[in-house]
């Protein structure tokens, strides 16, 4: 059993993997907010809460449930459940942009994580990764490392939500005229949003795992044919 | 076994958990309630695709095969109708459809699918599209127009060889948008969900999207923004016929037409997809049939023929 008190430890573990200088590559990519911007979707502080809400749900319901269904896994020595995720999230992922940047980063966290620990699933893990025989979507990495370091689903699910929320942000404020204090009140306004995401993507199955957002899907694809580019995706 | 596909026990999908509930005027499982169809396609000795084997029960109907698309004069063109109107509350449809080695087939439906106002229950299609080595399947059907407080499930699975191509083009309207003051986003619930494999069983992709817009209306930066209607077209092929369609298809944001369109490509160099935002019905369709007609043109080497007069 996973012991909920929050130790000092693994809420610096958990400070330590949900920031944004966590070297995966987060800054590179802009999570589809510069095309966003200029097509003019994203414009001011309200419209760009208003988008940040939308990807927050999209993770929250198709990573947030692989990320979930990862930890669990590992914490029963489910490794076949692990590839399931893995495979599941990653064949969701419509956009070649998106899995450019969920398996970028999911390698770069695995690599940080056996560097970290010398825990046999993990080990295995970034095995997998480095000879192609999973994606090796970051949400699962995300999860899997949670276990091996003894955080919760609470805070793995909230660490999740804050890294998809702060990639827009900070692309935010490199790509638009927003500071630094409204970014903050942004995150600030999206956490009440979290606890009920947490319910909706513990109630599902990873068969379940959705997402509805066509018109961010489709400025992915603009920026994947668009010729003006800051960011990665 | 696609033969037991249908037998299986239809598991009820988490989000309309909640709608479950006897109808007490036509209970599901009763004649008119469990439309089922099955059709399977195959050439015969000339290369024209014949309607080889079919089975049908009320609603669903399908008459006979039409040959009356000149660019394409071998292909089998069917419309799917339904005699029932409506999807009610409680309805179970499901179809499969089997395109055997090299057969070319064009499928729609006769009119739009209105999803009727609810106070019980919901409406499910399950469909599993199976297509041979060869065998090439448009399937284009009316848009999908949910009424008020209606819920809808559909879930496609499809199992495609590698050199069959599958073009398949889904239009979602908010609701009745010219009834009375107007209807728009009032249903209760629309889940779509669709799978593709490998004959072996090896996952291609897949994408479930929920929408209940009195939890989270869809009208958001991100969803649909300030538009009402969505296309989703997904063309699974072999990757060099998926990478021409992709290179050839620009997306594009035009604010006075009011299109917003995107193509990218699908995982494992299985297709792409493309995907249309709009507020007119008529320009969103003219813009996946002019898709449509890029995928025939690159995959049969002619073009789509003009939609008729009266569709």
């Amino acid at each position: 059993m996973r012991d909920n008190r929050h130790t000092a430890a693994v809420v610096m573990r958990l400070l330590q993997l949900s920031d944004s200088a966590l070297p995966i590559g987060t800054f590179s990519f802009s999570n589809t907010l510069e095309s966003a911007v200029e097509w003019g979707v994203v414009g001011d502080r309200e419209s760009l809460k208003e988008y940040c809400t939308e990807v927050l749900r999209v993770a929250a319901l198709s990573d947030g449930v692989a990320a979930l269904h990862a930890l669990k896994a590992c914490d029963k020595g489910r490794y076949d459940d692990i590839l399931r995720a893995d495979k599941l999230l990653f064949c969701s992922k419509a956009s070649g942009e998106a899995r450019l940047m969920t398996q970028r980063m999911g390698r770069k966290l695995a690599e940080l994580g056996v560097a970290l620990s010398s825990d046999a699933t993990l080990l295995r893990w970034h095995d997998d990764i480095r000879r192609g025989e999973v994606a090796g979507c970051c949400a699962v990495s995300q999860g899997i490392i949670a276990s091996v370091f003894g955080i919760g689903e609470e805070e793995l699910f909230a660490s999740l939500c804050y890294s998809a929320v702060m990639m827009i942000l900070s692309a935010a404020l490199r790509s638009m005229r927003v500071t630094h204090i409204a970014t903050q009140q942004i995150i600030g306004e999206l956490c009440g949003l979290t606890e009920p995401l947490l319910a909706e993507a513990r109630a599902l199955t990873i068969e379940d795992m959705q997402s509805f957002a066509p018109q961010y899907d489709i400025m992915a694809s603009l920026h994947e044919k668009g010729d003006k580019r800051l960011f990665m995706n | 076994m696609i033969s037991d596909w249908h037998r299986s026990d239809t598991d009820t999908p988490h989000e309309a958990l909640r709608y479950i509930s006897p109808t007490p005027y036509a209970r599901p499982g009763i004649v008119g309630k469990s439309g089922f169809l099955r059709l399977g396609f195959e050439c015969d000795a000339n290369g024209r695709t014949i309607l080889r084997d079919w089975e049908r029960r009320v609603p669903l109907i399908v008459q006979q095969a039409l040959y009356f698309d000149e660019q394409l004069p071998d292909m089998a063109c069917v419309y799917i109708l339904s005699s029932g109107g409506p999807n009610l509350d409680g309805d179970r449809y499901e179809q499969l459809f089997t395109l055997r080695r090299g057969a070319m087939v064009h499928l729609s439906t006769g009119a739009a699918t209105k999803i009727a106002e609810m106070r019980h229950d919901y409406s499910s299609l399950r469909q599993h599209i199976r297509l041979e080595e060869g065998s090439y399947l448009e399937y284009l059907p009316e848009p999908v127009i949910p009424c008020r407080h209606s819920r809808y499930i559909s879930d496609t699975q499809i199992t495609i060889a590698h050199s069959a191509v599958l073009l398949y083009g889904e239009i979602y309207l908010p609701g009745r948008r010219h009834y009375g003051s107007g209807e728009r986003f009032d249903y209760d619930l629309l889940s779509v969900a669709m799978r593709a494999e490998r004959e072996g069983g090896e996952l291609l992709f897949r994408e479930k999207f929920v929408v209940e817009p009195h939890r989270h209306h869809p009208q958001r930066r991100g969803a649909m923004g300030d538009y009402e209607i969505f296309a989703n077209v997904v063309v699974i092929a072999d990757e060099p016929i998926a990478d021409d369609i992709y290179n050839a298809t620009s997306p594009f944001s035009d604010h006075t037409e009011e299109l917003l369109c995107g193509i990218t490509r699908l995982p494992n160099h299985c297709g792409v997809q493309f995907k249309v935002l709009g507020n007119s019905t008529d320009k969103v369709k003219r813009l996946v049939r002019h898709f449509a007609s890029r995928v025939r043109q690159r995959v049969k080497h002619k073009p789509l023929r003009d939609d008729f007069v009266w569709r």
